[in-house]
C-alpha cells in the first residue's frame, strides 16, 4: 500500500479502531487500573464486606510466600519451554507444509485443528492418553519400563504432560502464522540464493528465518504473553498437582481470589504477574525487532 | 461512490464484530452452573438441558425461579428428579437445581464477589458456613420447621452464635468400602477390624491376583479425606481438644499416634497397584465396581458411582483400622451438606418454601429426603427418617451400628480454621507422590495451618 493512500485513509482507520479500543478500555484497561491495581494495596476478603487499606503489605508478603516463589519459578520454566517448543514445532512443521505435498489443505488443517479445541477438552484427551492409552500401548509392545512411568505422579513428569498438551494445541496457530511469513517472501530471492549455492538449511538460517523476524516476533510475544497467562491446561490436567508441584501464577492467583477469599492478595499478585510480563515481552519485542529486515 | 459503500460496508461489519464479542462476554443469566470446566460431568448431570427446559416452563407459567446451587456428585439425577417431585405438587414455584462442575469454593467465592449468591446453595458446615454466616450472608432459620427436628448432633456445624443458619441435610460417613465377592474371592471370610488384619487381607487379594486398595489419589481431595480420617483415628479422643487449640494457633500436627497415619499411608501406597498417582476418583470409582480393586477408602458417595458402573456389586464397610486396638476403629461421619438460604435473594418466601420441601421428613412421603438417602450411596438421615431400601445393604448396616455404638470421629478439614481443607489436600498429596517425607508434611501442615488463626 502506498503511504499516500495510507495517509489518505487515516482517518478512517482511526475510526474503524474506535470499537475494538472501546471494548480494550471496557474490559481491561479500566478493571485494571480502577479494579486490580488499588485493590491489591487493600486487606481484602470477600466474604467479610470491608477492606483495610494495607499500603504495600500484600506485596511485602509475596516475597515470603513459598507457594507464589514455586509457581513463579513454575511459570517460567513452564514458559521458556512450551514458548521454545512451540516455535521450533510451528515453524518446523509450516516449512514443511509450505513444499509441495500430498493434500496440503487437509493437511494444514490437521495440524491446525488442535488449535480450535478447548485447552480443557485438549487436557481431557491427553489425561486419557497419559492415563489410559500410553501404558496399555507400552504394555502391548512389552515395554514394561515405559508402561510403568507414573505420568502424574511427581511434578517433573506431570511437567511434560502440560508441555506436551500445550505444545500440542498452540502450535497450529504460530504454524499459520509462520507459514504467512514463509509464503510472502520473494520466490526471487530464493531462487537467487540458490544459484548462488544457499540450499537445504544454509537457505533456512541466512534466507528464510531474517525475513521471517517480523512473524518471529508476533509469535514471540503471542507465544510468551500466553505462556505466562496458563491456565486451563494446568488446571485440568494436573489441578496444580502433584502437591502444588505444576501450580501456575494464573492457577495461584485464581485459588487465592476464589479459595481463600483473600482479594487483596490476588490483586497484588496479577499486579507483579502483569509487570512481569510487560517486562518481558517488552524485551522481546525490541530485541526482535532489531533483527528484522525490510525486504 | 464505491469507495464510500466499500468504507461503509467495512465499518459496519467492524462495528457487528464488535458487538459480537461484547455479546459473547455477557454472563448467561441464570446459569452459572452450564458453563461448566468439566464438560464431561456436566453431560453426565444433563444440567443444560434440565435449566433450559425448568426456564421455558417457568416462562409459560409465570412460576416464580428458585434455584440452588448444588456441588459436583453422582446424585444429579436424583437431584432432578427430586425437584421434579417438587414441581409437579404446586404450582407457583419452579424449583431448578444447579451443579456446579468445577471447584465449588472457588464457585462460591465468586459469586459472593458478584453479589450474586443463588437462592439457595450447598455449603460446607462448621468453618466456612461460619465464615458466610458471621458476614450475613445467611438467612436465619433458627425458627423453620426442621429446627426442632433434626437431631442435636447435627446443629454444631450449622449453628453460628447461637443461631442455626442452614439445614444439615445428612451425615456423610468414611471408611473402608470394600467388594464382598472380591473378599471371599480371595478367602478372606472376617472382614479385617485391626491394622495387622488388614496387612493380611492385602496379602490375600495380591495372591488372588486382585489389587487391595482402588487408586484416587490424583484427586487431591480424596487424599484429604483419607487423611482427614486416620488422623482422627490416631488422635481418638484428644480431637476436639486438639482441633480447638490448633484454631487458636497454639498446638501443632506431630501429635503422639501421628506414625500410625503414615504407617496406613504407606501400606495403601504399597497396595494401590503401579501408577496410583495417575488414577483419579472416576477411576478408582471404575476399578473398585470393575472388581480390579477390593477396597476404596472413602466416603459413602462413592458407592453411587459404584452400584452405576456394577448394579451387581455387594457393598461392605469396614471402620478405619487405625491401630491392632478393635476399639480404635470407627468410621469418620461429617454433617456433610448444610443447605443454606441467601437474604439478599429475590426469591426469600419461596426459597423457605423449598427448604421446607427438602427438609420434609413425613413418613412415607416421596420427597427429596428419601430419594436423596434412600438408595446405595446416600448418607445418613439428620433427623427421623424411615429408609426402606438401603437399609438392607450390609455396608449401610455396619455404619448404623458404629454410628448407634457412638464409634464415630468428626472430620477435622472442616473443623479447622477455613481454608484449612485447601492446604491438607495440596500438602498431603505430597505424600503419596512420594515428594515429602513425613516430618516434612508436617511442618508444612503446622506452618500453614497455624497461619489461619493469625
Amino acid at each position: 500500500m502506498s503511504s499516500s493512500l495510507h495517509k489518505k485513509n487515516t482517518r478512517f482507520y482511526l475510526i474503524l479502531l474506535i470499537p475494538a479500543v472501546c471494548l480494550y478500555c471496557l474490559a481491561l484497561i479500566g478493571p485494571l487500573f480502577m479494579g486490580t491495581v488499588p485493590s491489591a494495596f487493600y486487606d481484602w476478603n470477600i466474604i467479610k464486606a470491608k477492606r483495610n487499606f494495607i499500603g504495600l503489605g500484600n506485596f511485602m508478603e509475596l516475597f515470603r510466600d513459598k507457594q507464589f516463589l514455586t509457581s513463579l519459578v513454575f511459570t517460567l520454566k513452564l514458559g521458556i519451554v512450551t514458548v521454545t517448543l512451540n516455535n521450533i514445532a510451528a515453524f518446523t512443521i509450516s516449512y514443511f507444509l509450505n513444499e509441495r505435498i500430498f493434500a496440503k489443505g487437509l493437511t494444514r488443517s490437521m495440524f491446525f485443528m488442535p488449535n480450535t479445541i478447548g485447552g480443557i477438552m485438549v487436557s481431557f484427551i491427553w489425561c486419557f492418553l497419559f492415563t489410559n492409552v500410553f501404558p496399555k500401548m507400552f504394555a502391548a509392545a512389552g515395554m514394561e519400563s515405559l508402561a510403568q512411568i507414573s505420568w502424574f505422579g511427581s511434578g517433573s513428569m506431570a511437567f511434560i504432560t502440560i508441555v506436551v498438551a500445550a505444545v500440542w494445541t498452540g502450535s497450529g496457530f504460530l504454524m499459520v502464522l509462520y507459514l504467512a511469513g514463509l509464503q510472502n517472501i520473494s520466490t526471487d530471492i530464493l531462487e537467487a540464493g540458490e544459484i548462488d549455492g544457499c540450499t537445504g538449511l544454509k537457505k533456512v538460517v541466512m534466507i528464510q528465518l531474517p525475513l521471517l523476524m517480523p512473524t518471529i516476533t508476533i509469535n514471540l510475544f503471542v507465544s510468551i504473553a500466553g505462556a505466562f497467562k496458563s491456565f486451563d491446561i494446568p488446571y485440568a490436567m494436573t489441578g496444580g498437582g502433584p502437591a502444588g508441584a505444576t501450580n501456575t501464577i494464573a492457577l495461584n492467583i485464581y485459588r487465592d481470589a476464589f479459595s481463600t477469599y483473600n482479594m487483596g492478595y490476588a490483586c497484588a499478585k496479577s499486579v507483579i504477574l502483569f509487570v512481569i510480563v510487560m517486562i518481558i515481552t517488552c524485551g522481546q519485542l525490541r530485541l526482535t525487532r532489531t533483527k528484522e529486515v525490510q525486504m | 461512490m464505491y469507495k464510500k459503500i466499500r468504507q461503509g460496508t467495512a465499518f459496519f461489519l467492524s462495528a457487528v464484530i464488535a458487538a459480537g464479542l461484547f455479546g459473547c462476554g455477557q454472563p448467561s443469566s441464570g446459569q452459572p452452573g452450564v458453563q461448566s470446566s468439566q464438560p464431561g460431568q456436566a453431560k453426565e448431570a444433563g444440567q443444560p438441558a434440565q435449566t433450559n427446559k425448568a426456564e421455558e416452563e417457568s416462562k409459560s407459567t409465570d412460576k416464580v425461579n428458585v434455584t440452588m446451587a448444588v456441588w459436583s456428585s453422582s446424585s444429579a439425577a436424583i437431584q432432578e428428579e427430586a425437584a421434579k417431585v417438587f414441581n409437579d405438587s404446586q404450582d407457583q414455584i419452579n424449583f431448578t437445581v444447579e451443579m456446579q462442575s468445577g471447584d465449588y469454593a472457588q464457585y462460591l467465592g465468586a459469586k459472593t464477589v458478584a453479589n450474586d449468591l443463588p437462592d439457595l446453595f450447598y455449603i460446607n458446615p462448621y468453618s466456612e458456613l461460619w465464615q458466610y454466616a458471621k458476614n450475613g450472608y445467611l438467612l436465619d432459620l433458627s425458627d423453620q420447621p426442621f429446627a426442632s427436628k433434626i437431631y442435636d448432633s447435627t446443629k454444631e456445624g450449622v449453628t453460628y452464635d447461637g443461631k442455626i443458619y442452614g439445614y444439615p441435610s445428612s451425615v456423610e460417613y468414611w471408611g473402608l468400602f470394600y467388594n464382598i465377592d472380591a473378599f471371599e474371592k480371595a478367602g478372606i471370610t472376617e472382614p479385617p477390624v485391626t491394622f495387622s488384619q488388614l496387612q493380611e487381607a492385602c496379602e490375600k487379594l495380591k495372591a488372588a491376583g486382585i489389587t487391595p486398595f482402588a487408586a484416587t489419589y490424583k484427586d487431591s481431595w480424596t487424599c484429604e479425606q483419607v487423611f482427614c480420617a486416620l488422623y482422627a483415628g490416631a488422635m481418638q479422643d484428644r480431637l476436639p481438644g486438639w482441633v480447638a487449640d490448633m484454631n487458636a494457633g497454639k498446638s501443632t500436627f506431630s501429635q503422639e499416634g501421628v506414625d500410625k497415619v503414615f504407617r496406613f499411608i504407606d501400606l495403601m501406597k504399597e497396595n494401590s497397584g503401579t501408577n496410583y498417582m495417575d488414577s483419579d476418583a472416576t477411576a478408582g470409582y471404575n476399578s473398585f465396581a470393575g472388581g480390579d480393586a477390593a477396597m476404596i477408602f472413602l466416603g459413602n458417595f462413592a458407592l453411587r458411582s459404584a452400584r452405576k458402573v456394577n448394579p451387581d456389586i455387594r457393598l461392605g464397610m469396614l471402620p478405619v483400622p487405625i491401630s491392632d486396638n478393635p476399639e480404635e476403629s470407627k468410621i469418620m461421619c461429617n454433617t456433610g451438606v448444610g443447605i443454606v438460604v441467601n437474604p439478599n435473594g429475590k426469591h426469600v418466601e419461596e426459597a423457605l418454601k423449598v427448604l421446607e420441601y427438602v427438609s420434609d421428613n413425613t413418613e412415607g412421603a416421596r420427597n427429596w429426603t428419601t430419594i436423596m438417602l434412600d438408595a446405595v450411596g446416600g448418607a445418613m438421615p439428620s433427623m427421623p427418617v424411615k429408609l426402606e431400601n438401603v437399609v438392607n445393604e450390609p455396608y449401610y448396616q455396619t455404619a448404623s451400628q458404629y454410628i448407634a455404638e457412638g464409634k464415630t470421629m468428626g472430620k477435622i478439614s472442616n473443623q479447622l480454621n477455613s481454608g484449612g481443607m485447601e492446604i491438607i489436600k495440596n500438602v498431603i498429596q505430597g505424600y503419596f507422590a512420594d515428594m515429602s517425607s513425613q516430618e516434612e508434611i508436617l511442618g508444612q501442615l503446622d506452618e500453614q495451618i497455624l497461619k489461619l488463626a493469625e
